[in-house]
Formats: structure tokens, sequence, C-alpha cells
């Protein structure tokens, strides 16, 4: 018994090693098949993400509705009433005004930018189902005139690039993902470097002079230099700082500008 | 029967997952549905079913992350070493349950955090602690999950 187990660990210790490196081998990971593969699971579960995202979206303000009810019943309970009446009768248009909100500060932004202007707003639906993978998945797609390698921002600064476009849906890697990379110039210095993701809010910058004068809370911007990010959009503030006297550059670290945890609406730039 | 309800709860855990689930930050680890899934499928219903619901499962996290036969190529293997693990180790004891999705979650995440280094030539920082704490919250799904899958292998 104890020999038949262990034959079959073997077995499935080899046949797990063998899958890993059959389905990381460069040739099966580029090849058309498992694109399209890929693509068509995408299209075909997109309708039904976007409702489930709807539902949810929904849900959780009528449960924001319910929670901030409760509450108020306890902190006051002479106003239990007329609370009650007040949440009934506005409760269902507090979303509303949440989104419009969202909607006019993205749209000022927009308007405040001319380089903007042809920008094209969405909607994050979902979201990586890894946490190794920083991708969102947006409501807008090539029928939209959303394509692969164009940058997104929100109004506080750079959210990453598309790199898959279907008909109606897209996918964006995040800045903060460990496969994207960004040429950043800080805005007080002139430095350039080279950003690159350390997952949830954290870049790593490279080949940065160890010479140069970077301080604490320094500003990093696109520096254009990539031709897929607009020069000057803001990326994040420095958090840390490693400097060794014998290292060539320092290693910094940046918060990003925008809370990549917290994506709900986002400009696509043309 | 049995077949196309365990494709509609595939579909349902993996909206779960992309919509809900992959937006609870937990000190920047967040649960993982899917794998909990497949590791209890593999453990529950043996080795070739598990490679299955693995391989299934997986393409749907690929697409949702822009791979290529990246996450069926892990979760296939994890759902069959799980199957194994039960025909030759453990009986029906569902205790057990909650230490291997521990354990597997946490050999899964370190899997595919070498591979992504070794093969893709990516940095994934502090991996070893992530995979530990994406262990941890995966316990917590183990009940949702056994008993919604109980009633799925009910009556064939």
């Amino acid at each position: 018994m104890r020999r038949n187990s262990g034959n079959n660990l073997l077995k499935a210790a080899v046949a797990a090693a063998a899958l890993l490196i059959f389905f990381n081998l460069p040739i099966v990971r580029s090849a058309a098949p498992a694109k399209w593969a890929g693509s068509i699971v995408s299209a075909a579960v997109y309708p039904v993400q976007f409702a489930a995202y709807k539902t949810v979206t929904v849900t959780g303000h009528i449960a924001g509705s319910f929670i901030s009810l409760r509450k108020a019943q306890k902190e006051n309970e002479k106003l239990r009433a007329r609370l009650i009446e007040e949440i009934a009768l506005k409760g269902p248009f507090t979303s509303i005004i949440d989104e419009n909100r969202a909607l006019r500060k993205l749209l000022n932004f927009k308007r405040s930018n001319p380089a903007y202007s042809t920008a094209v707003a969405a909607e994050v639906i979902a979201r990586s189902s890894s946490s190794w993978f920083e991708v969102i998945e947006i409501d807008k797609g090539t029928a939209d005139g959303v394509y692969p390698n164009k940058a997104v921002i929100n109004e506080n600064g750079l959210i990453g690039k598309v790199i898959e476009a279907g008909k109606r849906s897209s996918m964006v890697r995040l800045i903060s993902d460990p496969g994207s990379s960004i040429s950043v110039t800080f805005k007080r210095t002139g430095d350039t470097g080279s950003a690159s993701g350390l997952g949830v809010d954290k870049l790593k910058v490279k080949y940065i002079h160890s010479s140069a004068a970077i301080r604490m809370l320094d500003e990093a911007v696109t520096s254009g230099a990539s031709g897929t990010y607009p020069r000057g959009i803001p990326v994040g503030r420095v958090s840390d700082i490693g400097k060794k006297d014998y290292d060539l550059f320092q290693q910094l670290i940046i918060d990003t500008a925008v809370d990549l945890t917290k994506l709900d609406k986002v400009l696509v730039l043309r | 029967m049995r077949i196309l309800r365990l494709f509609i709860f595939v579909l349902v855990l993996f909206i779960l997952q992309t919509v809900v689930l992959s937006r609870l930050f937990v000190f920047g680890a967040h649960f993982d549905v899917l794998l909990v899934f497949v590791i209890c499928w593999g453990l529950m219903n043996g080795a070739p079913e598990g490679l299955a619901a693995g391989i299934l499962t997986g393409l749907l996290a690929d697409a949702s992350t822009a791979s290529t036969f990246f996450f069926s190529g892990i979760y296939g293997a994890a759902g069959y070493l799980c199957g194994i693990l039960r025909s030759g180790v453990f009986r029906d004891d569902n205790v057990v349950i909650f230490g291997m999705v521990l354990a597997v979650t946490f050999i899964t995440r370190l899997a595919e955090a070498f591979s992504l280094m070794q093969f893709s030539g990516r940095d994934v920082p502090s991996f070893i602690a992530a995979a530990f704490l994406s262990s941890l919250l995966n316990i917590l799904l183990v009940p949702l999950i056994m008993i919604s899958m109980e009633k799925i292998n009910k009556d064939g």
C-alpha cells in the first residue's frame, strides 16, 4: 500500500512537472490556437460577467443603504422613523448620485486636458482571478475604438495599458503588474528610470544613478519615451529609497498615484 | 446532468471570483475560489476528474489574466495531484480537506511563482508570504465549496 502510494505520488509529480513545462514552452504559449482559445473563452464569458458586475454593484448599493440604516437606528432612536422614510425615498438615488459625481469628475478631467478629449470612458467589470497578474477587464473594445497598447488613466494618474481588445471588452494590464514596465521621469530632478510593478499599488524604479538627488515624496510622471504612454501622466510618489555607496544605481519604490485596488471608471487614451 | 451542473458551477465560481473576490484585498492577497474548487474536486472524485476540472477552471483563469495555458496547466496538475493523494494516501476524512487546501494552495502558488520567474522572466516579489496568506484565506472557502459540491455530486 505504501509502495503504491509512493508510485502514485511519483507519477503525479512527473505529470505535474511535464504539464508545467509543456504549457510554458514559448512555442505553446505563443501558438495561434492557444490565443484563439483564450479569446473565445473571454468573449463567451463577457456578457455573463458584465451582468454579474451590474448585479453586484446594485446589490452593493442596496446593502450599503441597509448598513447605514442600521447604524442610524442605534445612534438615534428618535430619528428612526424619519430615517426609514428618508432612505426609502432617497436610497435608490444614492448610487445614481455617486455614479454621477464620479462621471462628472472624469468628464471635467477630460475637458481640462485637451490631449485627452478623444479618450474613451470605460467601466471596470472584472479583475484577474490570480494575484500574480494585475489585470482588469473593461467594458469597451474595438467597437468603441479601444485597441491594444493604448494607455489607460483616470483623473489621478496612470493605470496601465490595453493588452487585448475584444469587440466589446478589453483586458488592461495595470502598472503594478510585475510584467509591466514604464519609463518614468522625476519631475523635480528630471532623472529618468524604468518602473516595473511590485504587486498591489507599488512600483520599483531602476536605473536611477546613485548620484541623483531623489527625495521622499518626489513625483514620478511618464517620460513619453516608449511611445505607449504620453508624457507627463502622474505615476506615483517615492516611498522608499535604497541607496548603497558601492552601487551604481539606487533602488526606488514608488506608491502609485491611483489606488489600483479600487478601480471603477477609467479613460482609454486614443 | 452532473456534467452540466459542474459546468454551471464552475462558471458561477468564475464570475464570483472575477467580479467580487478579486476585488477584496487582504494584505495584498485575495481569495481564490477556483483553486479551492479544483483541490476539493480532485480530492472527492479522483485524479482523472481532478485533472479535467483543473484544466477547465484553469482555462477560465487564463482568460481573466490574458495568459496562455498557464493556469490550465497548473490547476490541471493540482487537481490530478489531489486526486492521486486521495486514493493513495487519504481516505474519506473530510477534515483532511482543510489541511490539503492549505498545503496544495501553498504548493500551487509557489509553482506559479517559480514558473513565472523561470519561464516568463517576471519578478514576483515576496511570493512566499503571498502564497501563505493566500492559503490561509482559501481555507475559509472550503465549507462553501464542499457543501455545493456534495449537491453537484448527488445522483447521476
